[in-house]
């Protein structure tokens, strides 16, 4: 015999604590539904699809907003208005609109609206992610169930406190984050194949066998090398062994290798595809299989990067000098002539036994354009005289958000503004060394 | 300079004017017809909006209605005047139509690939995530508009996939905005968009009215249009504020299910930087491909073959102006349409202030040419510098032609008209030439061949220095070093091209592919004395013996491949030579290369900082007065109590330090206005020093409003230096 909550269970693994919760909060007919129900977890712990769920085994009729989707709290009124109507009036045509614009106004014609027999439940996903929801507003909508009897608000968020909605201790259900042995378990659910599945070829119990096997040796090995950074919860870890799989299946749709030869597969695929950089890898690449076209495409066409003007990238490298000198050590480091050299030397060793913060760490700081402006003169080889060329670069530069002023002066390029370099120092060093410029033996330790 | 000022006369000289001043006497404003003082305008402010207008309007416009000046001291004819502005549209014209040819093509491979990948774009491929498209804009800002422009067009009209929304940095404020902006840019529907929270009104009775920044409105509009797809293009991403740009692709990913929203990032730095701005949640949320533009080497290059080399373009660029222009490029713009406009500016001031410009409108016919050279032109022929080797190298062979060149116009004109046809041969076979040379370059050694653009090696090459650079040594050298393969390819390409080696370079590639299939019927290949032994790490001595052991293994077919390598080598180095000559040898260079540099340095890079700090440091040079040390010598220059109040206050506020005491300030200056009378005690009443004191006030103000100094807040009666000179 298969209830409702055996079928809800096979379904979704791990998650019966939660589901028995849910069922005997909202599935007793005898009982009558609490005003408000908060579930909280954090991301992809299964809060929406099983809640969801649940409402639909057992034919409990629901109205779900996904406040994601809502740009401001108004369009939360408006959604969970329209779908409240949608659900009891079943698409017959309504005269004239209705937009509440608060909550007390959606109290009001939900009450209108809703008749009074018969469970129903609004559903308010990720309602705490909405920036216009302001915490009144939230117990506002708390309380419309109060208001209303046999309406049910759910809400789902990702933290939960006896404060969020102002009420004392409302029902509140916890989703805990899946641990490596739950998620391994709840993605074999659906793994994926080896090899093609052909209309004609029978998918044999065999082969079923060996793909979830792979796929599951696959899911924790991804695990337990980026548990920490891009697979941190069950859709991140999804993404990452989804990607991977072509790769780590290939060597066997070739032959070369068997199914059980995973740990071989895994170390291949570590090498070829993660290199050393397992955090940046998925989670930072927007392009898919970045590797392959690279190596194809190197020899014939030089790949060079798109270049900023010759003086740009002095102007570049003077607005990261000037944010991350103090502006006390520049005739140290900019002076040319030689007596501002041995006070360098001097001061350098001064410095190393005083213990400071590097500067780098402390993050830029601002700086006055005529300051960069020195500096960069100082820099350049030779001097340029300065000419609206050298303004409108410095423009470009702000455009691009490479520099970027903080003060707010009328004219962008009065002497007295203030700005900030704006990007890091692996960058500007790569465009001084474009140049012949050394950043390092001008910047401060 | 010198040679040019023949060539300026005075009405239309850009050259010897350091600065306008105004003064504005009765006497001025009734003299000068409003006439000549639009021409005068117009030659100090040659903006494209004028450019504009008078294109547009040269049809209408009458007899020197164009405001081209007469020039020859007044003894230019009208109609050459015309005939002048005339010929700059229409040689203007056809550059123009050419290099927007050429611009048109730029882009096209990027929005090809864009184009497909919109195209492909479904949820097959990428799944829930969103499909994004990051397009590497490079640096150049101006460039961006038109290129999305052109993906907007692409996508919308020609491939009709769906639309395309715009947005760039300035609709970022917030997230509501954006949506309204994508919301207007869909489903074009205008109403509705003027409050904070206006409704939209459906269109048809079947939906509902909305918000007018809820993107359900797009929804609907989508199942009115099945199959379309949205795109969000994002034109300058790094200026986009990163939060709302957070903000908008959770939401297109939201409703990614209901909606095939497609997102471009237009990416100018570099793709790091892109990544490092973006929380990781969010770039996981994206899925898609790269998109590279054309980098700015490789259309200038393009631009430049079509507007300057092709033989099309008659008025071509002078090295000077080349290396001014190309310098320019390099160190400050790296943008295409800045150059065109260089170019622009250079035919303009060609035509504008060049009387014997002229001739460039009749080359091809010597009747026009004879009635358009007036006596006053034939004048200034004579007055050219080329005119006089010109005339001494026709001494030598045959005097009576050069005393008739002196003394009869009419043998001057034939000549002129033969020189003209002259100069155009050697533009031609320069440009053939140039051709050449790049392709075997490419072919050879095409590490160098993209170091270094043909632009580059243009205004050398003009000098006719190039055949004694290294670069074009290392490219001979090398030329004979290459497997017999690839000196066949060479060979081949080369005698593709036109030009006159073409016939001898083919016979020697049917030559070396006859000796190649015989030294393949024996299984090996051709080799030459000149190949370098394969291994890399070959001493001298033991790659002399190889050298020696493979010169004893040479066949006769070898040994003939080796004369002919020699030899096409040869001919190859004379030919460049040939055509690599100095532009100046020949006879009316200065009308058909341009190559005035001041303008262009002036025009493009003004430099107001330096002005205003050199007219306040040392005020003699712009007001040329004898009491202000207006001297040339570098001492002349110094403070003095006869030049104006502000400059005398600059030059000490030059000398002050960063905070300056006003009181002190002002002892200074009255010690150098009053000079020895500045020693009596200081007294109120005196007339003198009330006049000082408010000239020195006023002066004070003036460095204020110049942005020189402000009032520190921190330390009353003192001054904040803010600029110091020379920056
Ligand atoms: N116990 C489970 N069994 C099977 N699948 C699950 C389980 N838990 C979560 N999933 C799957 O994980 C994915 C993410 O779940 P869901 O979107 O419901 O999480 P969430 O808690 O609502 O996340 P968020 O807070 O980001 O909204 C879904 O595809 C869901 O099917
Ligand atoms: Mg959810």
């Amino acid at each position: 015999m298969t209830g409702p909550l055996e079928s809800l269970n096979a379904r979704f693994p791990c998650r019966e604590r939660q589901i028995d919760g849910l069922a005997a909060l909202l599935g007793q007919d005898d009982i009558p539904a609490p005003p408000v129900l908060v579930l909280y977890g954090t991301e992809a712990t299964g809060k929406s699809t099983i809640v969801k769920a649940v409402l639909e085994e057992f034919e409990i009729p629901y109205a779900y907003v996904s406040c994601k989707e809502c740009i401001t709290a108004r369009h939360v009124f408006e959604k969970a208005y329209t779908s409240c109507d949608a659900l009891i009036s079943n698409g017959e045509e309504k005269g004239r609109q209705i937009r509440p614009d608060s909550v007390n106004a959606l109290a009001g014609q939900l009450q209108k609206l809703i008749p009074s027999s018969g469970k129903i439940v609004l559903v308010l996903d990720a309602i705490d992610k909405q920036r216009e929801v302001t915490p009144t507003m939230l117990s506002g909508l708390a309380r419309i169930g109060e208001v209303i009897r046999n309406l049910t608000v759910i809400m789902i968020v990702t933290v939960s406190s006896t404060r969020l909605l102002n009420i004392s201790e409302p029902p509140s259900i916890y989703f805990p984050a899946y641990n490596k042995e739950e998620c391994v378990k709840i993605l074999s659910l659906n793994p994926k194949s080896i090899f093609e599945v052909d209309e004609e070829d029978e998918y044999s119990e065999e082969m079923e066998q060996e793909d979830r096997w792979l796929w599951a040796q696959c899911c924790s090995a991804v695990w337990d090398i980026m548990g920490k950074y891009a697979a941190r919860n069950l859709n991140a870890l999804k993404d990452v062994v989804d990607e991977l799989w072509p790769s780590l299946i290939q060597p066997i749709v070739d032959n070369e290798y068997g199914t059980r030869d995973f740990p071989k597969l895994f170390n291949r695929l570590k090498n070829e595809k993660l290199r050393n950089s397992e955090e940046s890898y998925v989670s930072m690449q927007i392009t898919r299989a970045p590797v392959d076209t690279a190596t194809d495409a190197t020899p014939l066409v030089p790949n060079r990067a798109h270049d900023l003007p010759y003086f740009s990238k002095y102007l570049l490298c003077a607005a990261y000098l000037a944010s991350f000198n103090t502006a006390r050590y520049d005739a140290r480091y900019f002076s040319k002539l030689a007596e501002g050299l041995s006070k360098r030397k001097r001061g350098r060793k001064k410095k190393n036994t005083s213990r400071q913060l590097n500067r780098k760490h402390l993050g830029p700081r601002p700086f006055q354009l005529e300051r960069m402006m020195a500096i960069f003169q100082s820099i350049l080889p030779s001097s340029v005289l300065s000419s609206v060329d050298i303004g409108s670069q410095i423009a470009t530069l702000n455009s691009l958000r490479l520099i970027r002023k903080v003060s707010n002066v009328a004219s962008a390029t009065d002497a007295s503004s203030k700005w900030r370099v704006n990007v890091g120092y692996e960058y500007v060093k790569v465009v001084g060394r474009s140049v012949k410029f050394d950043l390092e033996t001008h910047l401060e330790e | 300079m010198d040679d040019d000022s023949v060539l300026n006369d005075d009405s239309g000289s850009l050259e010897h004017q350091a600065c306008y001043i105004y003064t504005p006497t009765s006497e001025a404003l009734s003299l000068s017809t409003p006439k000549k003082r639009r021409a005068a305008s117009s030659s100090r402010t040659p903006r494209s909006k004028r450019e504009k207008t008078d294109s547009n309007n040269c049809e209408t416009i009458g007899a020197l209605g164009h405001g081209f000046p007469t020039l020859l001291r007044d003894l230019e004819g009208e109609d050459a005047v015309n005939a002048r502005f005339e010929t700059f549209h229409r040689l203007w014209k056809d550059v123009e139509r050419r290099t927007d040819d050429v611009l048109a093509q730029v882009n096209d491979e990027t929005l090809q690939s864009v184009s497909s990948f919109v195209s492909k774009a479904s949820q097959d491929i990428y799944g829930e995530k969103l499909p994004t498209g990051l397009i590497l804009t490079g640096p150049n800002i101006a460039a961006h508009g038109v290129l999305f422009e052109q993906i907007e067009s692409r996508i919308q009209s020609v491939d009709k996939r769906g639309r395309v929304a715009i947005l760039t940095s300035k609709d970022s404020s917030n997230l509501k905005n954006v949506l309204k902006k994508i919301i207007r840019c869909v489903t074009e529907i205008h109403d509705g968009f003027v409050d904070e929270d206006d409704i939209v009104e459906a269109k048809s009775g079947k939906n509902p009215s909305r918000y007018n920044y809820d993107p359900e409105i797009i929804h609907d509009w989508c199942s009115t249009h099945p199959g379309a797809k949205v795109v969000v293009a994002v034109q300058d991403t790094e200026a986009f504020d990163p939060a709302v740009l957070v903000e908008l692709i959770s939401i297109l990913h939201q409703y990614l299910p209901k909606i095939p929203f497609i997102l471009l990032l237009g990416i100018a730095t570099s793709e790091d930087i892109f990544y490092e701005k973006l929380p990781h949640s969010t770039i996981r949320l994206l899925r898609g491909d790269r998109f590279d533009v054309q980098r700015f080497e490789e259309s200038m290059e393009q631009v430049f073959e079509e507007a300057v080399l092709s033989s099309q373009s008659v008025l071509k660029l002078g090295p000077r102006v080349a290396d001014v222009i190309f310098e320019r490029q390099k160190d400050h713009t790296r943008s295409v349409s800045s150059f065109v406009m260089a170019l622009k500016y250079a035919y303009m001031s060609h035509f504008y202030a060049n009387a014997l410009s002229v001739i460039l409108g009749s080359i091809d016919s010597e009747e026009s040419l004879n009635t358009i050279l007036s006596d006053a032109h034939c004048e200034a022929i004579r007055n050219l510098p080329s005119f006089k080797p010109f005339v001494e190298t026709k001494i030598l062979g045959f005097p009576w032609r050069a005393r008739e060149l002196l003394t009869s116009n009419k043998a001057l004109k034939s000549a002129v008209f033969t020189a003209s046809k002259e100069c155009q041969r050697y533009s031609t076979n320069l440009a053939e030439a140039i051709n050449l040379f790049r392709k075997l370059q490419s072919i050879v050694s095409p590490q160098q061949a993209n170091e270094i653009p043909t632009y580059e090696l243009y205004s050398r090459i003009l000098w006719g220095e190039f055949t004694t650079r290294p670069a074009f040594r290392d490219a001979m050298l090398t030329t004979k070093k290459i497997s017999s393969e690839k000196f066949l390819t060479l060979l081949t390409t080369l005698s593709e091209l036109p030009s006159e080696l073409s016939e001898k370079l083919s016979i020697a590639a049917d030559k070396v592919q006859e000796l190649q299939s015989e030294k393949a019927a024996k299984g090996s290949s051709l080799v030459s004395e000149f190949v370098l032994p394969d291994s890399h790490r070959t001493t001298v001595k033991s790659g002399r013996v190889r050298l020696d052991e493979q010169k004893s293994k040479m066949t006769s077919q070898d040994t003939e491949y080796q004369k002919l390598v020699t030899s096409t080598v040869q001919d190859l180095e004379t030919y460049f030579k040939n055509k690599f000559k100095p532009y100046t040898n020949i006879f009316l260079h200065e009308i058909f290369f341009y190559d005035l540099k001041s303008p262009h340095s002036q025009v493009f890079a003004a430099k107001p900082r330096p002005s205003v700090e050199r007219a306040l440091s040392r005020p003699g040079d712009y007001l040329g007065c004898e009491c202000c040390g207006g001297g040339n010598d570098d001492d002349g220059a110094g403070i003095g109590g006869s030049q104006p109040y502000s400059a005398v206050l600059y030059q000490l506020y030059l000398e002050s330090p960063a905070l300056i005491g006003v009181y002190d300030l002002w002892s200074a200056f009255r010690m150098v206005c009053l000079g020895d009378k500045a020693d009596q005690e200081a007294d109120d009443d005196d007339e003198e020093e009330k006049e000082l004191q408010a000239q020195f006030y006023r002066a004070l103000a003036e460095l204020r409003y110049l942005g020189f100094v402000k009032y520190s807040k921190k330390k009353t009666d003192h001054l904040v230096k803010l600029a110091w000179k020379g920056l």
